[in-house]
């Protein structure tokens, strides 16, 4: 059996709620240490798929970047969202990963904007689809209560 | 020597007749994650005479949500102070570091219970209609106020006549360019149609709190509102900006009262209307300025500047409630493509 960064944070935020919280006599700090179990706890939650959920919406993202980049009528935009499409992970720690993904949320947002510009019915829809996909995005990064 | 002990010497340097204070009782509070706050007595003899005032001490910490002039919370209260708004009496404004190593100001504690948002049950034990009542009505009086009110002409918005979303959206968007790590599509998609689509224009320009919600005043037993507190965001704009940040879902109080009738009371005391069109753009705006905030907490924790345990919460959470919340607006507006 495997102690895993899981189940310590867990049981560092049981210990805060049951052992260090009751016995705090000042109100503000008695406050901090109740935040402080809620964040260890939200973190216990979200540890073990952390790097799957960045993987996943990077992967995403670069899809969205490929018809992006096809649907583009502007060669130098078309040219960056093509090579950012084709981009690959540089690393599976979570500060890479999110390195990556902040990256690729530019070139997203370069996109949209130029999507906004246009209107025929294959932008509108690339539009609406990049605002789908960003809903599931959010939904995947929810805090796990 | 220690902090009461320091607070004591200062009253006595602002009180040189006072006699000698004495400070006890004294303990930090939460008092909003943008400024550290204390409670204290001050007690001292005076002509004979036993006296003792309570009081709250206000001091911005090195960085955290919000980063105001540290005297503007202060100016607030005191242009404020007897003006049909109940705000806490002000007593001195120290920017000299030499007495607690940052600025701070003094002012009454008022009687009263916070209710805060997030508590489980009634924050308002059973008074939530008449605190709600009174919520929009005080609301109202301040829409109704000149802007021009003696000693607020340095708050942002002052000098503007119309453009104020534009002043706001503004603002917090370069809040967010200097706080974000990476990009957020979400909330720049949300300015992008902010910025493209402009609200009607404001019926007056307006003092609004800039964080006027459940949880940043006090209520008494019999639902009245005794004070409203934490100003740090104050500014001049359309005063709908202040009715929107009221009904964000994180904090309604539409819990405690139905926004029709709210807003009627809001409408009966400030002598304005409500324009339902103008009303959705502040209501998205709200979510932006919002996700602005928390960005600002997030990046304060980052870089160590903060070690607020609520500035962390919020950034885990709140950021992501208020994501979402944008979603859902700019879907209804039909702004999504």
């Amino acid at each position: 059996m495997k102690l895993t960064e899981k189940t310590v944070l867990a049981g560092v935020s049981d210990a805060l709620r049951d052992l260090v919280m009751p016995n705090v006599a000042d109100g503000y700090t008695r406050e901090a240490v109740r935040l402080a179990q809620q964040l260890v706890q939200q973190l216990a939650r979200g540890i073990d798929d952390a790097a799957e959920r960045r993987v996943e919406e990077n992967r995403a993202i670069r899809v969205l970047l490929t018809q992006g980049a096809e649907n583009c009528t502007a060669p130098e935009l078309a040219a960056r969202l093509a090579q950012g499409a084709a981009s690959a992970d540089p690393g599976l720690k979570l500060s890479v990963l999110d390195a990556e993904t902040a990256r690729l949320r530019a070139q997203l947002v370069e996109l949209q904007e130029w999507l906004e510009t246009q209107d025929s019915v294959e932008t509108q829809a690339l539009s609406a689809r990049i605002w789908r996909e960003l809903r599931l995005f959010e939904q995947a990064r929810a805090p796990r209560d | 020597m220690d902090f009461e002990t320091r607070i004591a010497e200062y009253l006595m340097h602002r009180n040189p007749d006072g006699g000698s204070v004495t400070i006890d009782q004294f303990a930090r509070i939460h008092g909003g994650s943008s400024q550290q706050t204390y409670r204290l007595r001050a007690t001292w003899n005076k002509d004979g005479a036993h006296r003792e005032q309570r009081l709250i001490l206000r001091q911005p910490p090195e960085a955290g949500m919000v980063e105001a002039d540290n005297d503007l919370e202060y100016l607030v209260y005191s242009a404020l102070n007897g003006v049909a708004i109940p705000v806490p009496v002000p007593h001195y404004m120290e920017q000299d570091a030499k007495w607690l190593e940052r600025p701070f100001f003094i002012m009454d504690m008022m009687p009263g219970k916070p209710g805060h948002f997030y508590v489980p049950g009634d924050p308002y034990e059973g008074q939530g209609l008449k605190v709600a009542e009174a919520f929009w009505r005080h609301l109202g009086d301040l829409a109704k106020l000149d802007h021009r009110l003696p000693g607020l002409d340095r708050l942002r918005g002052a000098a503007e006549t119309a453009l104020h979303w534009r002043d706001e959206l503004d603002f917090w968007e370069a809040t967010l360019d200097a706080a974000e790590a990476g990009v957020e599509p979400v909330v720049r998609g949300a300015i992008r149609w902010l910025r493209a689509n402009p609200p009607p224009a404001p019926a007056k320009p307006a003092i609004c709190h800039g964080d006027y919600r459940s949880g940043n005043f006090l209520f008494l037993d019999d639902g009245s509102i005794s004070a409203i507190l934490d100003w740090e965001m104050c500014h001049v704009s359309d005063p709908l900006e202040d009715v929107a940040w009221a009904i964000n879902s994180m904090w309604t109080m539409e819990r405690h009262l139905p926004l029709a009738e709210g807003l009627a009371f809001w409408e009966e005391a400030s002598g304005l209307k409500v324009d339902p069109l103008a009303l959705d753009w502040w209501r998205l705006f709200t979510a932006v300025k919002c996700c602005g905030l928390w960005t600002n907490a997030e990046a304060s924790f980052e870089d160590g500047i903060n070690r607020e345990m609520s500035i962390a919460l919020t950034a885990v959470r709140a950021t992501h409630f208020h994501h979402m919340e944008i979603l859902d607006r700019m879907e209804k507006l039909g702004a999504m493509a």
